[in-house]
């Protein structure tokens, strides 16, 4: 079958959007449910997934470029569909695809228009005017001569972010339907039932569901492409037999129980750690404008899946600590993100981070560092696995330890180093009393 | 109140000043039989005799003699002819009328005016149709004024006719049949101050001389669109109010400046310059000017109306940026 | 030579001789580094400046050239500003803004050397006119040298002057070389007073190494002059010793040329073999003058000295009224 993909109409206002990324190549199998494209309005970005399975035929919007809204640009197809008639109609030229199809080859004539897209066009008084009202110009819709942001959108921008009335419930719900406010207002005050009349006049489209990104969520994406753009990251994997862990952890469970304090391996894995960090300085260390800073203790960071993101407390001169402190501090830190008690100290200035999938089933990953920390551990799911010991196949409980390194700082040879010797604390705990 | 001509009222304030400083003389070819080429110096040799006086074909010397007679005591009054021929006198203009106050340490004065008939009139080509008042917008030294109208030229003059520092005063031809009120009462207009002529809160235009005309075509056109222009009639050249012209852009956020004189480097490449530099974070469009083509002025009617610059591409060109 | 007076013979040899001493110390000053910017020297035409401002007065005008150090001092000009002036410093005449070639001192009429050959004619010609207007019994003299009145101002401001009668008196002080080009191969003219004719003006020609004819024939143009008869046009023979500037290569002539018209045609020289000779004055009072002027241009050098430089913030003064 043939799915012919638009630009899909991302709510109320939007008339035309931008593909920021294709996830899936030309030529490429997706699955329903794939990720498929990011397109980004003039307010937000969603990704679009696919509902069709098949080969993705061709792309016709490049990343970068702009269509109106229910402009084709894609199709999927099974493999020996014919496609033609779908491009004559459309009015590509089957010439323009081969193109397309090259314009790979020849990124460096686009390059100027990119950089001339990338740059906000405002008048200097705009920006003054935005700067003063405390509005994102890159907010702003511009509609003053040769697509320059003037004055005047910076007004109406404040109009819309600003002096609209509108109860709360009703705000939230356009918010949640990408209901530009503005566009409905009146002068009189928008109530609930006002947008729930909108919507029954211009029913959504239930392909997609938008949200607007919270905040934390924007910082997450923010930290998360910088890093991953400015960052040569490299991830090495490499298995732990957990046997006698899992031994030194049921022997003290039961003494911490008793005070109340429950142990996890994330608990002990960050006490070797702590022991470890101090001897590689280079891991404990932060690379940030050309300067090494090699921190003097280890404040241990744990990422934390909380209901709207994702939040890095860290253990504060963990090199102290014993075990029983660790697991008490570790605890805390979680309840207190969990229940958005935090204090922001605790989320700055940590020095190595470990992020913990294992209960999700996952065996192997690559953590992205958490900037300007050098190195992060992700831990991974204990599986019973065929192992070979002493020429002999025994089955043994197994951990996947999947560390990431600033490849610009840290070096493969000592990253292997370092992974190694966790590895061997592991899989001899009675190490840490050494 | 009474109307009179530009040319009429340049007339009564030679004749009120000669009255008053009797110091004040006039120098200039056909001046004091014929009344000046445009008959603004007629009848005042009848009334002043030998203070007017006819020279020989010698823009040098005439510059040359004013700058010496007004050393020692004397305010010349220097006729150029037309602002063409100031070029065969541009020694004795810059080098000498200009510096001479200062390099001597201000030893001296030299109160002297340079009256300069400029811009195009009809069909008189290359040498005869010139706005040269850019030139003297970059000599320290000399005041530079351009009326626009018959009180202003009335108010300038006599100004001048009182400064101490040399004032070179631009007179359009064209400008000289024009009427306008004029007060029977004395006055003066002020040197170095602009004349907000309209007011106005979406652009701001800037023009003087001849190119007022062009200013006001210009704003009765937005007007039409809903553009409210406020018009600044600079008047002065040098020095240029730069107080109203500031306060006048914070207002507006856009700027026009218009004047007949050529584009490239003119007066109005000054005061672009200035505001950028002092209020480019006030602006909402880019600052533009509107002058004479970058090539002399032609002969042939066609060739010259195509040189004119013509207020509804003026128009045309504003809105683009609204 | 009964009309020389002792007081006129003490005032031109002083005049000559100031100048020649304040020429001689600003070249070894300027040699040594210590004036800024250029300077052009009077030496060996200073009987033209003495023998022209010995019968002017302070009401009097003249106009100079940029080889004006000389119708300065020769003109009345306090040689402490003077020297000042071409030092650089605030206390000059000009506040420092002048320099060696924008000399001026208005107070004795003293209209400005000029930094453009040919710049002074119509400058000296207005202040004529003024002086006709002003109906006044003075004059306006205007020194320039062979090379410019090969200049268009020099044309427009003898007509000028002739065709309105002003009172000027033309002084041209044809050293032989405009710039650094002999005049013959660049004037039309041997004599430059020819031109005058041209202009339907009175002129003369004088030996402008000898004083004592400067003298007369400028007395004869000013009694010309003041009878109301127009312009007068005087033409004085001379030569120039030094380089067009200091530092000048001069490979437009020999050292031999220049040093035997110094030797034998030396104003200064000429001026003491007369006097002595003829027995107007004594070595005794020609030395009381010589020390005279030694004392005032060792005050002239200490005064410039010890002057202070403009302070930046003076850049401005004086631009507009």
């Amino acid at each position: 079958m043939i799915k012919e993909i638009l630009m899909p109409k991302l709510g109320l206002t939007m008339v035309e959007g931008k593909i920021i990324q294709w996830f899936v190549k030309e030529g490429e199998f997706v699955n329903v449910g794939d990720k498929l494209f990011e397109v980004e309005t003039d307010k937000l970005t969603n990704e679009i997934m696919a509902d069709t399975e098949g080969i993705l035929k061709n792309i016709l919007v490049n990343e970068g470029e702009t269509a109106e809204v229910k402009a084709l640009i894609g199709i999927i197809a099974g493999e020996n569909d014919d496609i033609s008639s779908i491009l004559t109609n459309s009015g590509v030229e089957i010439q323009q695809l081969i193109d397309i199809e090259f314009s790979e080859e020849t990124p460096i004539t686009e390059q100027p228009e990119n950089i001339e897209s990338s740059y906000i066009k405002a008048t200097p008084y705009a920006k003054k005017l935005a700067e003063e009202r405390g509005i994102d110009i890159n907010n702003v819709t511009a509609t003053g001569y040769r697509g320059t942001i003037v004055a005047n959108d910076v007004e109406n921008a404040e109009i819309n972010e600003i002096k609209i009335k509108v109860t709360p419930t009703a705000r939230k719900m356009a918010e949640d339907k990408g209901i530009n406010l503005a566009e409905i207002y009146t002068g009189t005050k928008i109530k609930k039932a006002d947008i729930l009349a909108i919507e029954e006049k211009y029913p959504q489209d239930n392909e997609f569901e938008n949200e607007k990104a919270s905040s934390m969520r924007k910082i997450i994406a923010q930290r998360m492409k910088n890093t991953w753009a400015g960052t040569p990251m490299v991830t090495f994997n490499m298995e732990a037999d957990m046997t006698e862990t899992i031994n030194l952890r049921e022997k003290l469970k039961a003494v911490y129980e008793r005070d109340g304090i429950r142990l996890t391996y994330n608990h002990i894995i960050m006490k070797i750690l702590s022991k470890l960090l101090v001897k590689y300085r280079y891991l404990n260390a932060s690379f940030d404008n050309d300067t090494i800073i090699y921190h003097k203790h280890v404040n241990l960071g744990i990422a934390v899946d909380v209901e709207k993101g994702l939040m890095v407390p860290n253990v504060k001169e963990i090199e102290k600590m014993t075990l029983r402190e660790i697991a008490v501090q570790t605890e805390k830190l979680i309840e207190d993100a969990r229940t958005n008690k935090l204090s922001p100290d605790y989320l700055s200035g940590g020095t190595f981070t470990i992020t913990n999938l294992g209960m999700f089933g996952i065996e192997s990953f690559s953590p992205i560092i958490n900037k300007p920390e050098v190195a992060i551990l992700g831990i991974n799911k204990i599986a019973e696995k065929p192992v070979v010991v002493n020429k002999e196949i025994v089955i043994r409980p197994m951990m996947n330890l999947s560390l990431t390194t600033d490849h610009s700082l840290v070096d493969g040879a000592l990253s292997a180093k370092f992974l190694k010797e966790i590895v061997e604390i592991i899989e001899n705990p009675y190490l840490l009393i050494d | 109140m009474r109307q009179i001509t530009f040319s009429q009222a340049t007339l009564e304030a030679m004749a009120e000043e000669m009255r008053r400083d009797e110091n004040i003389f006039v120098m200039g070819e056909d001046i004091a039989r014929q009344g000046g080429v445009f008959g603004q110096f007629k009848g005042l040799s009848d009334e002043f005799g030998d203070r007017i006086m006819d020279t020989p074909i010698s823009e040098t010397a005439i510059i040359g003699a004013a700058v010496g007679a007004a050393m020692a005591g004397m305010r010349p009054v220097a006729d150029m002819h037309f602002a063409d021929f100031m070029g065969v006198a541009m020694d004795e203009l810059f080098n000498q009328m200009a510096k001479i106050r200062y390099m001597f340490g201000g030893q001296t004065t030299v109160p002297m005016i340079v009256r300069a008939p400029d811009g195009l009139s009809s069909c008189a080509a290359a040498q005869h149709s010139q706005s040269i008042e850019a030139w003297f917008m970059n000599i320290p030294g000399i005041k530079v004024v351009a009326p626009s109208n018959p009180a202003d030229a009335k108010g300038l003059l006599k100004s001048a006719l009182r400064d101490d520092n040399p004032v070179i005063y631009f007179e359009n031809k064209i400008l000289y049949r024009e009427k306008g009120e004029v007060s029977e009462e004395e006055f003066l207009v002020p040197i170095g101050k602009a004349n907000i002529v309209r007011e106005g809160t979406d652009i701001t235009i800037i023009s003087y001389s001849i190119g007022m005309k062009k200013a006001y075509e210009v704003a009765d056109k937005l007007e039409k669109q809903g553009i409210h222009a406020e018009i600044i009639d600079l008047r002065t050249l040098v020095p240029y109010d730069k107080e109203a012209i500031l306060k006048s852009v914070k207002k507006t956020h856009r700027l026009a400046i218009i004047h007949e004189a050529v584009k490239q480097g003119g007066a109005g490449s000054e005061i672009a310059a200035f505001v950028a530099e002092n209020a480019i974070e006030y602006l909402d469009a880019p600052i533009m000017r509107f002058g004479a083509p970058f090539v002399p002025v032609p002969f042939s009617p066609p060739l010259e109306k195509a040189y004119r610059l013509d207020s509804d591409k003026i128009v045309e060109e504003i809105l683009e940026k609204f | 030579m009964e009309r020389y007076n002792k007081d006129l013979l003490n005032t031109l040899y002083y005049k000559m001789y100031k100048i020649r001493r304040f020429e001689e110390n600003i070249e070894s000053f300027f040699l040594n580094g210590e004036i800024p910017g250029f300077v052009h020297l009077y030496i060996g035409e200073e009987a033209i400046a003495s023998g022209v401002c010995a019968s002017l007065t302070d009401k009097d005008y003249i106009a100079s050239t940029h080889r004006g150090h000389g119708h300065t001092i020769a003109k009345g000009a306090d040689l402490n500003k003077v020297m000042a002036e071409i030092f650089g410093k605030k206390t000059g005449f000009c506040k420092g803004k002048g320099g060696s070639m924008h000399i001026a001192d208005f107070s004795v009429g003293m209209l400005g050397a000029n930094g453009v050959v040919g710049g002074g004619f119509n400058l000296a010609v207005g202040a004529a006119l003024a002086i006709k207007k002003q109906k006044r019994d003075n004059v306006s003299v205007v020194f320039f040298g062979d090379g410019a009145s090969n200049r268009g101002t020099f044309h427009e401001a003898l007509n000028l002057a002739s065709v309105w009668k002003l009172p000027v008196v033309f002084v041209c002080e044809n050293n032989e070389w405009a710039s650094t080009t002999p005049y013959r191969t660049t004037t039309s003219v041997a004599d430059i007073s020819t031109r005058a004719a041209g202009y339907s003006m009175a002129s003369k020609i004088a030996d402008g190494n000898d004083v004592f004819d400067v003298y007369e024939s400028f007395k004869e143009a000013l009694d010309y002059v003041k009878a109301g008869n127009g312009p007068f046009f005087l033409e004085a023979k001379t030569y120039r010793i030094k380089g067009h500037y200091v530092g000048d290569p001069e490979l437009y002539r020999t050292k031999e040329e220049v040093q035997k018209v110094f030797d034998e045609n030396n104003p200064i020289d000429r001026f003491e073999e007369k006097v002595l000779i003829e027995g107007l004055m004594t070595e005794v009072e020609l030395e009381e003058i010589r020390i005279k002027v030694e004392n005032e241009i060792k005050e002239a050098i200490n005064f410039a000295l010890n002057s202070e430089f403009p302070d930046p913030s003076e850049l401005f003064d004086d631009l507009y009224v």
